[in-house]
């Protein structure tokens, strides 16, 4: 599970691929309520769904008043719950730095790369023109490596999502340039992250990696920083999911549905939402009950899945269709755009797990997939060793 | 139901049953929440009154077993009734019925008729998956049974082949609104069977009789369920889930709330319909 509280919608930045900005018009920029209060509501969420982390989110969440964001951390903090933080890294100051180290707070920075192929993010219009020249452009993505280089200087932990576009990720020497820039993160000690795929919504989609492209990028890339000692998503949620660990793996691989998603989200209206990608509705949805329902669970899409586009994939049981938002034509019912790039790359990694451990039984091509789905949210376990199911004992 | 698990109607996705609306706005799901937990108990008490009117011999009864109070219907009308099978227990609307694994979980699917008479023939008719002779009972219009009877088997659903013989202009269906039977998954209707086209007119007649019963109990509430049943939508099946998108105007821009539902079969359409 994850619960994002979202102070704000607003954001000094106006990425290409951003998903906030398909919402209409009537939307609050900022939250109706005061620190006091939206804290309440973030802990009475966190108690109901048995959750310990509450990440701010956004828009950018640095907009919001230090002082609102101090009264939000330290209700947060005293009630015992752990504090994460996702910005563009843009607005950091010193005294957000005091906050996050006084609160223990982590936090993930989007940045897509050096300035010269991390230039998805920033300022465009609608039509995805730039609004700032690519000099300036540049100087923005400098500073928020500089504060990133702050931040951990701090002691603060930091992660980074990075958005995967042509941009960056399009050619070898791209993926090189990526390469080398998750090597400078590791160096100065940010060693975990996300690699998450670009996904079209109108003026991003010239930039769009196919399915086979995003594959061929991953896999190259994993070559590069295989050695480096790093932790980065997707390759260490596929390695968990194939050693039994369904529980931590990134969302993605939750088979979540469009309006009940791993992700619980308070929106700046006060009211509880899905996953933040499920805003591109035009609308922010109220999130469906389905998880308190014992009759229709959250099993839904994927189920329907592995009997229909998923029939024949061969890991369909473990990546579970990907995340809806990337679904073809914005329809959640349909696996994600990328789902064969997981497909694919899970038996890459399979085969890179089994250069380790040669007698290793992995999960993957399991024959029976709706059975490994039910078998796992049913609580068993994957054996590695002998290659099949524990279960807990049925009363 | 046992024509399905006999193969005349073959679903080809498994799936729980499932019905679940969701909403954007707090406000109008507390409006129309209260508007449908109106119609769905108003409109189980009117399929019972019809048989009592005259208006229908038979209807179906999902009886639950831990509940005596599930056959208050029954023995107030003094109605015949013969268990048909027991069913697993779903929430809101399902196509199928599905086993009960033990006995918590199961619900008893029964017939509930004026006599004895209509009971044996109901259940015969229901036995031998007989729609002609069940969609009679029911009272519903002979053009719309057999409609039924002509695409049963080949749809699980048949909100597209009557939209198929519906008004229509380029890519939009139009419906009249007392037809909509496209959000009765979760309770917003006023016919409960398939109309042969959306602008049946025998079809229109039996909604009449049903709204008359309507309004008697809450004229508010009826004026609100038309015009909840008057919105614009669309409403699709992907991948076995059938989602009916309802919008407050014909722009298609502003949803209303979303309504989705297994479907269990791997048809795949999208209708943009607009009342007219």
């Amino acid at each position: 599970m994850t619960l994002l509280v979202m102070p704000t919608l607003s954001c000094n930045f106006k990425c290409l691929y951003c998903y906030n900005r398909l919402l209409g018009k009537n939307v609050p920029e900022f939250t109706k309520y005061d620190p006091e209060t939206l804290a309440a509501k973030a802990i009475t969420l966190a108690k109901t769904i048995n959750h310990q982390e509450i990440v701010l989110h956004g828009g950018e969440p640095l907009l919001w008043n230090i002082k609102h964001l101090h009264k939000f951390m330290d209700i947060i903090s005293k009630a015992g719950y752990r504090i994460a933080i996702q910005t563009n890294g843009s607005l950091i100051t010193d005294k957000h730095i005091q906050l996050f180290r006084k609160y223990n707070v982590s936090v993930g920075v989007s940045i897509d790369g050096f300035p010269d192929i991390g230039y998805a993010r920033g300022l465009y219009n609608e039509r995805g023109e730039p609004l700032i020249s690519k000099e300036v452009n540049e100087r923005i993505v400098s500073n928020v490596l500089r504060n990133i280089e702050k931040l951990v200087k701090n002691g603060i932990n930091v992660g980074v999502i990075i958005v995967l576009s042509k941009y960056n990720f399009g050619d070898d020497s791209k993926i090189d340039r990526l390469a080398e820039f998750i090597k400078y993160l590791r160096k100065i000690g940010v060693t975990s992250g996300r690699l998450n795929p670009v996904f079209g919504f109108g003026r991003i989609e010239p930039y769009e990696l196919s399915w086979k492209d995003l594959l061929y990028g991953y896999k190259l890339l994993w070559y590069k920083i295989r050695d480096l000692g790093v932790s980065y998503s997707p390759y260490v949620d596929i390695s968990k999911a194939l050693l039994g660990n369904f529980r931590d793996v990134v969302c993605w691989f939750h088979g979540c549905g469009f309006f009940d998603s791993f992700v619980w989200t308070i929106t700046p209206y006060g009211t509880i939402a899905p996953c933040d990608r499920a805003l591109g509705f035009g609308k922010i949805p109220l999130r469906a009950d389905i998880y308190n329902n014992p009759i229709a669970n959250s099993k839904i899409r994927v189920y329907a899945l592995l009997q229909t586009e998923l029939k024949n994939s061969r890991n369909g049981h473990i990546h579970r269709g990907g995340c809806p938002s990337e679904s073809p034509n914005g329809d959640w019912r349909h696996p994600s755009r990328f789902w064969r790039t997981w497909d694919e790359l899970i038996e890459f990694m399979s085969e890179e797990i089994r250069k380790i451990i040669p007698n290793i039984k992995l999960p993957n091509n399991y024959p029976n997939k709706l059975e490994f789905v039910e078998k796992i949210d049913r609580g068993c376990a994957w054996n590695i060793w002998r290659g099949g199911f524990a279960c807990p004992q049925s009363r | 139901m046992e024509h399905l698990e006999r193969g005349v109607c073959m679903p080809t996705i498994e799936m729980n049953p499932f019905s679940i609306a969701i909403f954007f706005d707090e406000k109008k799901k507390a409006e129309i929440t209260e508007l449908l937990n109106w119609s769905n108990a108003i409109l189980y008490k009117i399929e019972f009154q019809l048989i009592k009117d005259g208006y229908r011999k038979c209807n179906f009864l999902h009886i639950d077993p831990m509940n005596p109070e599930s056959m208050r219907i029954i023995v107030e009308n003094n109605f015949k009734y013969r268990v048909l099978e027991q069913v697993r227990r779903y929430s809101g609307f399902a196509h199928k019925h599905y086993k009960p694994r033990n006995m918590q979980e199961a619900l008893l699917f029964a017939a509930v008729c004026i006599d004895d008479k209509s009971l044996d023939k109901f259940s015969k008719a229901y036995m031998r998956g007989d729609h002609k002779t069940i969609g009679l009972m029911l009272g519903y219009p002979k053009c719309d049974v057999k409609f039924f009877v002509k695409h049963w088997g080949k749809h699980l659903d048949l909100i597209y082949p009557s939209a198929m013989n519906s008004k229509r202009s380029g890519d939009i269906v139009y419906f009249d609104p007392r037809l909509n039977i496209m959000l009765r998954y979760v309770g917003a209707r006023i016919i409960p069977h398939f109309p042969c086209n959306f602008q049946c007119r025998k079809a229109i007649e039996f909604a009449e009789i049903i709204l008359e019963y309507l309004r008697k109990d809450n004229p508010t509430y009826t004026s609100k369920l038309l015009e909840l049943l008057s919105k614009p939508l669309i409403f699709s099946q992907v991948n076995g889930i059938i989602q009916s998108e309802v919008f407050e105007d014909e722009a298609f821009k502003d949803p209303l709330m979303v309504v989705i539902q297994s479907g269990y079969s791997t048809d795949t359409f999208r209708l943009k319909m607009v009342p007219g």
